[in-house]
């Protein structure tokens, strides 16, 4: 039995036994990669599932944003410029604090782009 | 051999050889699981994954109030489990609890490794995620952007499409779904769900026969989807 140190196409080495590889090993890790981001995907999809039934502060930013961006303008584009903390967190019936952190969250999760805008 | 017939019925495994389904059945584990029967609490060592062979399971989380939400409710040939699939020393984020007896075959996440490297079967689990996706995706916009009627039409269409059998009368939804069942699922109150399914009946678009429905009008279901 060659050891398992050997190449596995035997190059190098003297006994003509081949170890066994996985073919293709980089489709496999592309394909393993795929599955990975898959589950990621589910979990988060499920959680904010999750969040918004519940109706935390997270979940009803989530909603609160999903039915301000449905309303498209017209060239597809929703501007929310002119809302602020304050006004967005009174709509949604949540803290600022809580409203912070909801969309710092969601950010992380690279679900919205967002940044402050200072006037 | 009873290992192999449980795991090679299996959709997932049903383009794999006779060889590669003996492999398999050498990983599987399998059990039955009595109604009510819990496959797995929130908190315990995620290290199984499971397919369900005959059955429904029901995933849910326990709120901050202790109220229990529906997440899904899956069927034969759904697996389940795998959320926590890549993560080291991983712990179930959520519970999983057998609605009728359910047969379930299972396997650790090391043996299940094995079974990836079958490009077949990394295919059949890719597209059995990117349904959970498209799944869980369609709930959070139904929630999102439906009041509770558009909803309740949109889950009874969903579980026809999952469930449905033809008869004369129309779709009938081959599973006993209690006015509670559907209130977990829709996130609603089950009053507003009675309310909601006695207006359903009353405008012809669905019956029911004990604790099945029956869809006898599609249209009008849809058309209480698509009012926002």
């Amino acid at each position: 039995m060659p050891a398992p140190s050997q190449p596995c196409n035997g190059a190098g080495g003297m006994n003509q036994n081949k170890l066994h590889c996985p073919k293709h090993s980089r489709d496999k890790e592309e394909v393993d990669a795929q599955i990975k981001k898959m589950v990621s995907r589910v979990n988060l999809m499920r959680d904010l599932l999750f969040e918004i039934k519940a109706g935390t502060p997270l979940g009803k930013t989530v909603k609160m944003l999903l039915n301000l961006f449905l309303c498209e303008g017209e060239d597809g584009t929703s501007d929310l410029t002119s809302i602020s903390y304050h006004k967005l967190a009174n709509l949604i019936g949540i803290s600022h604090t809580e409203l912070q952190e909801s969309l710092e969250h969601l950010q992380q999760q690279g679900i919205i782009l967002y940044k402050p805008i200072s006037k | 051999m009873q290992k192999i017939k449980c795991m090679k019925e299996l959709a997932l495994f049903a383009t794999l050889d006779f060889t590669e389904r003996e492999k398999i059945g050498v990983l599987a584990g399998k059990k039955v699981y009595r109604k009510n029967e819990m496959i797995f609490r929130d908190g315990d060592p995620a290290h199984t994954i499971y397919l369900i062979k005959y059955g429904r399971v029901r995933l849910f989380k326990v709120s901050e109030g202790g109220k229990e939400i529906t997440l899904d409710i899956l069927k034969e040939d759904d697996i389940f489990g795998e959320n926590t699939f890549f993560e080291e020393n991983a712990r179930h984020t959520m519970n999983a609890q057998a609605m009728e007896d359910t047969f379930i075959c299972s396997c650790n996440k090391e043996h299940f490794a094995i079974l990836l490297q079958n490009p077949k079967t990394a295919l059949k689990i890719i597209q059995l995620l990117g349904g959970k996706l498209n799944n869980y995706t369609e709930k959070v916009a139904s929630i999102a952007f439906q009041d509770v009627k558009g909803r309740i039409s949109a889950v009874l269409l969903r579980l026809a499409g999952e469930y449905g059998k033809p008869s004369p009368e129309g779709t009938i939804i081959d599973i006993d779904l209690t006015h509670q069942d559907i209130a977990s699922l829709v996130n609603a109150s089950r009053v507003m769900v009675t309310n909601v399914l006695g207006d359903l009946k009353q405008e012809g678009a669905i019956t029911t026969r004990g604790h099945q429905f029956i869809l006898l009008n599609r249209e009008k279901l849809a058309g209480a989807i698509a009012a926002v």
